[in-house]
């Protein structure tokens, strides 16, 4: 098969070119996108790209493929056409090869504060959950910050700087959600403006792409129903603020 | 100033008005096609829109277009228009266009 892969060293080049690659899934181990880079690797070790974990846990290896973001390691040769063209994460400043500078995605991520915020009172027992509770995390808790979804989404190729794209914005949820957190109706105002939370368009690239299966878009929904729950306070009992933990 | 003209009240604000602004055209058009749907006599169509109740709603209606227009063109030339200037002078054009024809729709349903 042929896998086309966009190289840029800017070291050398003045422009990114796309250099092309003859690769027989034979001649080495493996069923990944990401044994493929590695076979090509071996025989041009010029090329560079992330990765560490080499199953679908460290998020390291984005990228375009295809003209769809996803993770290497998880992608399956057998599922790819003879011919595959590979990009890096599109959006971002290009460091080298596949490789891009995540900055802008982890200031983002930042900026929602994705840290448990506790009672300020100091326990002596572990601060409990019910079981539904606990419930209301699946499907927040998972994501890797491949930044897949994030860098697919054309909110954010607009403004990256104001936007906080999916994979923050599902984070934000993840801690509004959490019982134990006590900054709920902080972290909701921080979302208020023109353009942190409300930038989406519910275009669903990052649901489409998400290759945890996760569901950002979802995510952003509640947040908006939990701000206008609150803002109308439709649901009192969700002020967490002024309600007593259930921990101790 | 112009730029953040009708959308100073924050995100969800706006979110929300367009929401309701939405609802608020689906359900006057609706009733205006039912009405249309069945055959009238030009008279009973004048009667009718010319009636208070439909006067009202019909400019609310209008409010409602010339809002969640507003809103939505103003999202669209923030995401793409990124030289100050011309965004700026775009959104003028576009704010007068929509006062024109609010004032103009109000003329004729008041006539
Ligand atoms: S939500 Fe999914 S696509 Fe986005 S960063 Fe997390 S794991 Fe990656
Ligand atoms: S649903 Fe929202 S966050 Fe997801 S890709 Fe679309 S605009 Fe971006
Ligand atoms: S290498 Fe870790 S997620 Fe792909």
């Amino acid at each position: 098969m042929e896998i086309v892969i966009q190289r840029f060293d800017p070291d050398v080049d003045t422009k990114p070119y796309l250099k092309s690659y003859e690769v027989d899934p034979e001649k080495f181990s493996g069923v990944m996108l990401l044994d493929a880079l590695e076979h090509i690797k071996e025989q041009d070790p010029t090329l560079a790209f992330r990765r560490s974990c080499g199953g679908g846990v460290c998020g390291s290896d984005g990228m375009s493929i295809n003209g769809r973001n996803g993770l290497a390691c998880v992608t399956q040769l057998s599922a790819l056409p003879n011919k595959v063209t590979l990009y890096p994460l599109p959006g971002m400043p290009v460091i080298r090869d596949l490789i891009v500078d995540l900055t802008r995605f982890y200031k983002q991520y930042e900026s929602v504060k994705p840290w448990l915020v506790g009672a300020e009172t100091v326990q002596d027992t572990e601060r409990l959950q019910t079981k539904d509770e606990r419930a209301k995390l699946d499907g927040l808790y998972e994501c890797i910050l491949c930044a897949c979804c994030t860098t697919a989404c054309p909110s954010f190729w607009w403004n990256p700087d104001d936007f906080a794209g999916p994979a923050a914005l599902l984070w934000a949820c993840r801690f509004i959600q959490d019982s134990r957190d006590v900054t709920q109706a902080e972290r909701l105002q921080a979302l208020e403006g023109l353009y942190a939370l409300y930038r989406c368009r519910s275009i669903m690239n990052c649901t489409s792409v998400c290759p945890k299966s996760l569901n950002p878009a979802a995510a952003i929904s509640e947040i908006r129903r939990d701000m206008v729950k609150t803002s109308f306070a439709l649901d009192p009992a969700e002020d967490r603020s002024a309600v007593e933990h259930k921990g101790g | 100033m112009v730029v953040k003209m009708g959308c100073r009240a924050g995100g969800m604000a706006s979110w929300m008005v367009v929401r309701i602004s939405a609802v608020s055209m689906l359900v006057y058009f609706f009733w205006l096609f039912l009405f249309f749907f069945f055959p009238h006599q030009h008279q009973e169509w004048g009667l009718y829109l010319r009636s208070t109740s439909m006067r009202i709603s019909g400019g609310l209606a209008l409010f409602g277009v010339v809002i969640h227009a507003w809103i939505g063109v103003w999202t669209v030339l923030t995401d793409y228009i990124h030289i100050k200037w011309l965004r700026t002078v775009l959104e003028m054009c576009v704010g007068a266009l929509l006062v024109g024809c609010f004032i103009w729709g109000m003329i004729l349903m008041g006539g």
